[in-house]
């Protein structure tokens, strides 16, 4: 295989190019069928995706790739770097991870930014903000609510 | 923002802990629904992480719940509904209470157990009622939630052996300590809701003759306390695969009984709830007191390990 057969080229909607190494990108289940269908070149156009998520989510790739025999990293080690790396992301790139995992098709990532949106969210607002969610319920059907489930909000 | 998928709103929800769950119920209705939803409850049963709390009854009146072992500071305590009895036994399963009172203050004979039949598809709860005389199971009906009806059961493994424990559940199946009317052999025995059948499983092989009690952790371990005749020091054992033919038993640590304990000498647990890295054991029975490896403490009667879940029964 040649040196270029082995690099693939993903390009974001705002049509920011990243070069990467094909075992890197192929851990997006989607990108892994577009390769198969080989009606695309070595371009991989990806048009849900902005360049600043991809970014990220090729960072996250590349940390995880198994590339002939780097991939010895300790799943201590990777967990570690998982907890860094959504550490400090605001809830807006949260959400777009999330978004762009789930059309990439790439189950870990969507597991790690899931989970993180899931620590990070405590209250009923914060909930509603993230997922713009529109409370629908009356006064008396939420008080009603909250009194089948008593134990739950009494703190 | 814009809007999110409902299949990647359920991905968020499997990961958020049951008591905060809960809470959003109020959210919107959508949410009310989905979180009553039996494919939802029943994925994320599978999906999530567990939460595992510390669930107390005291005076046999009031149940409180704690994150932790830290039992003298509970987060939640709450009254049992119930108007003029006492409550003789708890139970708990998959999340759900099973609560027996003692009508007129007088001792039922009955014992009742909950559990689940799981067919992968979904969980059907049920409860098992045994008729108890001195130790021994002498009458057996089961209760199925869904045809609301009540069956006898035949069971010659149960109806062979003296009970010793208050029973426990584990993934939606049953468990007591017995042993044998004759040969004075200690056993653990199962109950599988879903093929109702009973099943003799073995025990560690202990040194010495002595008192055991049982306990679940998290819904995942069962663990065997044995305190040998005449000594200060309690065993626990712990086994995570406890449903095999030789059930791979694993003395995990042992405690001191703490001196200062009025009863030391002839305390003997019912329950307990060990915290896997402190290696401490919380200890209590009806009677008596708490005991942590170096506290005393309040006065609750049964204390477990409480796994909670959005599940509820349909009737």
């Amino acid at each position: 295989m040649s040196k270029s057969e082995k690099k693939i080229v993903l390009k974001s909607l705002d049509n920011e190019a990243f070069e990467v190494e094909k075992a890197v990108a192929l851990q997006s289940q989607t990108i892994w069928v577009m390769c198969e269908d080989k009606c695309v070149g070595n371009e991989i156009p990806l048009e849900n995706v902005t360049g600043q998520i991809l970014a990220k989510v090729i960072d996250y790739c590349k940390k995880h790739a198994v590339v002939d025999g780097d991939g010895d990293e300790s799943s201590e080690e990777l967990k570690n770097w998982d907890t860094e790396f959504t550490k400090n992301m605001d809830q807006s790139t949260l959400f777009n991870m999330i978004l762009a995992a789930n059309y990439l098709n790439i189950k870990s990532l969507l597991n790690l930014t899931c989970q993180a949106v899931a620590d990070k969210t405590k209250t009923i607002d914060e909930f509603h903000t993230f997922l713009n969610i529109e409370n629908n319920f009356t006064p008396e059907e939420e008080a009603q609510i909250c009194q089948e489930n008593l134990w739950a909000f009494d703190d | 923002m814009s809007h999110i998928p409902l299949e990647l709103v359920e991905e968020i929800l499997y990961r958020v802990p049951v008591t905060s769950l809960i809470r959003l119920r109020t959210t919107c209705k959508g949410w009310n629904a989905l979180l009553k939803d039996r494919g939802f409850i029943e994925k994320k049963l599978r999906k999530a992480p567990k939460q595992s709390l510390v669930l107390m009854l005291k005076e046999f009146r009031t149940c409180s719940m704690s994150n932790n072992l830290n039992i003298a500071d509970p987060s939640i305590e709450f009254k049992v509904p119930l108007e003029r009895d006492n409550i003789f036994q708890l139970f708990q399963c998959g999340g759900l209470l099973l609560f027996t009172t003692n009508n007129n203050r007088l001792v039922s004979p009955f014992r009742f157990v909950l559990g689940y039949e799981n067919n992968n598809f979904s969980l059907s709860y049920k409860i098992l009622r045994c008729y108890q005389q001195n130790y021994e199971f002498v009458g057996l009906q089961i209760y199925d939630f869904s045809s609301d009806s009540w069956r006898v059961l035949l069971d010659v493994i149960a109806l062979d052996c003296l009970i010793a424990s208050k029973g426990v559940s584990l993934k939606g199946n049953a468990y007591w300590l017995a042993y044998d009317k004759t040969g004075y052999s200690d056993f653990l025995i199962s109950f599988d809701f879903t093929r109702e059948r009973f099943k003799r499983l073995c025990l560690p092989e202990f040194q010495n003759l002595g008192w055991m009690a049982l306990s679940v952790e998290r819904d995942e371990k069962i663990s065997v306390l044995h305190r040998s005749k005449g000594t200060l020091k309690m065993d626990i054992w712990m086994t995570n695969k406890v449903d095999t033919e030789a059930a791979l038993w694993s003395l995990y640590f042992t405690v001191d009984i703490p001196t200062h304990h009025d009863d030391y000498i002839s305390y003997l647990p019912t329950s307990f709830l060990i915290d896997e890295e402190k290696k401490l054991a919380v200890c209590c029975n009806a009677k008596y007191p708490l005991v942590e490896a170096t506290q005393v403490s309040s006065l609750p009667s049964i204390i477990f390990s409480y796994v909670p879940s959005l599940v509820q029964i349909q009737q």
